[in-house]
């Protein structure tokens, strides 16, 4: 068995544009990481009266932030407040970024102390809610570093998963288009264990790009972009509060690209089992990832989508994952990390059980169309 | 050790592929004979239980092939009709690939592919790419790989096409040299291919087996119907039609013909039947 995985490794490894995609993906975070740079190097914001950069501009305000770091109380809300008198009075106007970063961190750390107090005292609020409101206190601090990472993250995840989908979309229909299939259906291990090794190479290519796309992100953000402040709660955003802070963020963000790209691997993979030309399996797994998000923007404005890797990897200005850490499911909040793990851990549990069953049965009773022995 | 076949059925909608059939295969190179559509390829897709039949049984020795069936694939070699492969692949990852298939160690995988590649004259394109094979070249990777696992039971499904003369003759030698333990079925529809090697021939005809036998018993079957004459033009026109022609060459007193007579009524001299005769005697275009 361990042999079958090694030469279907190396089997899957072969072809000139798997490797092409393999290797895009291990620089793209850094070629974002320096067209962001770029881009905000040839922008001009005003600071304090004078046109810089972009980045100097970003830069300035983090200085900012920095100086107002703390956990959002009272004694802060007083501290923000005089701050903001100061800035009002030396006459800035809004479109300058000194004046727009000390007031919105005074209105925004405002709404959020009083959300957080109203929350927690509201007998309305579910328990769970509750239970997180008084463990996560909201702490103010520089961010303009992580959002750049977070908004890179976001960039690669969908690659990511676009790329898994390319990939493994001929996983199982590849020997039927190459004529291949009598001589493995033949073969000792070309069934069963045939299936298993696919699988299994699915799954460790999926995580080893996964991981190492995300170690490239990991160290060239981190030695290009300023990373203080992960301990930064999530302010920004209002209409919700937010519990969860930068570097959380960032963790579950690193847990959902992979949850996404597994079950996406998995759904490519079923769909080369029940389709038997490769470009019909890619097809539908792009619909499969796409199409939610598709039909929502055009029709719908609910709730059933959120669950689609593409909606919980797209998320637009982090409004999917940052918006809301809850999500509510048949009248119950649950944690929306956790529903989402659970349920496509689910869905690919049972893709993966389908998979080895389809791809193994080999009598009349076929329990989907397009696939015969 | 035989491999049974017991009353063998399988059906595509109306159509019957193969139909009762019943035959024992012991050591040796049987030839299957049969038109395109006899149902030579799906009783071969059966018997390497790549098709599941409709009925009966398929027993290696004592065993139905069901019940071992992974100790039965392991002891099988079969090279299909339409040979795929990926065209990335070099001749030696191809057979490491496949070794890995049939679950053979990588050792053993090496040691088989450092004998196989000079023995089917690969050895110069043993680094080559797959898609840079002549015609020729690729039916012999194909060999190679239904050999890998040194089977018990090779199942050759039109091997030889593709294969130039000189190519053809290199292979029935390796199949005669191949053959004292080992059952190989040779599906074909080229005569020629069989008449040289084969200990055993099975004609196969719209799902049925019309005989099983050595060469030489099978050739009884015709002994004495085969003639030769010449005829003049005019005759010739009514001949076409009347009877089974095995071959015509013009000359300049007129055609020579080569014909089976089976009531034994017609002119000329009976000459020795070959295999290609009755191979046309089974499948004359009346009995279509």
């Amino acid at each position: 068995m361990k042999n079958l995985i090694k030469c279907e490794l190396k089997k899957f490894l072969h072809p000139l544009p798997h490797r092409i995609v393999i290797a895009f993906l291990m620089i793209l975070p850094l070629l974002f990481v320096l067209g962001f740079q770029y881009s905000e190097q040839h922008s001009q914001v005003l600071f304090d009266g004078e046109w810089v950069s972009l980045a100097k501009g970003k830069q300035s305000a983090d200085q900012i932030r920095t100086d107002l770091a703390g956990l959002i109380d009272e004694s802060w809300l007083s501290r923000a407040k005089t701050m903001l008198d100061d800035v009002t009075n030396s006459d800035l106007g809004q479109m300058d970024m000194k004046y727009q970063t000390v007031s919105d961190a005074y209105w925004k750390g405002k709404y959020t102390y009083n959300n957080y107090e109203t929350n927690k005292h509201n007998i309305m609020t579910p328990e769970i809610v509750k239970v997180d409101l008084e463990k996560h206190s909201p702490v103010y601090g520089p961010y303009e570093g992580w959002l750049t990472r977070l908004e890179i993250f976001k960039y690669c995840a969908i690659v990511y998963i676009i790329s898994c989908l390319y990939l493994f979309s001929d996983l199982f229909n590849q020997e039927e288009a190459a004529g291949i299939m009598d001589m493995l259906k033949s073969s000792r291990m070309g069934r069963k264990p045939l299936a298993f090794a696919k699988i299994a190479v699915a799954l460790i290519m999926t995580v080893t790009i996964g991981l190492l796309m995300y170690g490239v992100l990991a160290l060239s953000t981190s030695s290009m972009l300023n990373l203080q402040g992960s301990k930064t709660t999530v302010l920004m955003l209002e209409g919700a509060f937010q519990i969860y802070n930068f570097k959380e963020i960032n963790q579950q963000a690193f847990l959902l690209m992979m949850v996404g790209g597994v079950s996406c691997t998995m759904v490519a993979a079923f769909l080369s089992v029940i389709m038997k030309k490769p470009f019909a399996s890619l097809a539908g797994s792009i619909l499969f990832y796409a199409g939610p998000s598709l039909i929502t923007i055009r029709f719908f404005n609910t709730a059933w989508n959120v669950f689609f890797p593409s909606s919980f990897l797209n998320f637009q200005s982090l409004n999917q994952l940052m918006h809301f850490s809850w999500v509510q499911i048949n009248a119950q909040i649950y944690h929306r990390m956790g529903a989402v793990g659970l349920i496509w851990g689910t869905i690919t549990c049972l893709l993966m059980i389908s998979i080895i069953y389809v791809h193994c049965k080999n009598k009349k009773n076929y329990i989907l169309k397009g696939w015969r022995s | 050790m035989n491999l049974k076949l017991e009353n063998i059925t399988k059906q595509y909608g109306r159509t019957l592929a193969v139909n009762h059939l019943n035959a024992t295969l012991s050591p040796g190179i049987i030839g299957l004979l049969g038109a395109n559509g006899s149902g030579k390829t799906t009783l071969l897709r059966i018997i390497v239980g790549v098709l599941m039949q409709d009925e009966g049984n398929v027993c290696f020795g004592d065993i139905n092939i069901e019940n071992k069936k992974e100790e039965y694939l392991s002891q099988i070699g079969y090279m299909p009709q339409h040979l795929g492969m990926y065209p990335t692949f070099r001749v030696d990852e191809f057979l490491y690939y496949m070794g890995a298939i049939k679950g053979l160690t990588k050792a053993y995988t090496e040691k088989r592919i450092n004998e196989l590649l000079p023995k089917l004259h690969l050895e110069n394109e043993r680094k080559k790419k797959v898609k840079a094979l002549s015609g020729g070249m690729r039916q012999r990777l194909g060999i190679a790989q239904a050999l890998l696992n040194d089977p018990a039971f090779l199942i050759l499904d039109e091997p030889t096409a593709g294969l130039d003369p000189k190519e053809r003759n290199q292979f029935s030698r390796l199949l005669s040299e191949l053959s004292r333990e080992k059952i190989i079925l040779l599906s074909t529809h080229i005569v020629s291919d069989v008449e040289a090697i084969a200990d055993k021939i099975m004609i196969m005809k719209k799902g049925s087996i019309l005989a099983y036998d050595t060469p030489q018993i099978l050739l009884k079957t015709i002994e004495g119907m085969v003639k030769e004459c010449v005829v003049s033009q005019n005759e010739w026109k009514h001949w076409q039609f009347q009877a089974v022609i095995c071959s015509q060459k013009t000359r300049g007193d007129g055609i020579m013909v080569r014909y089976i007579d089976k009531e034994n009524k017609g002119q000329g001299e009976v000459v020795e039947a070959t295999l290609n005769d009755l191979y046309l005697y089974f499948f004359e275009e009346g009995n279509e």
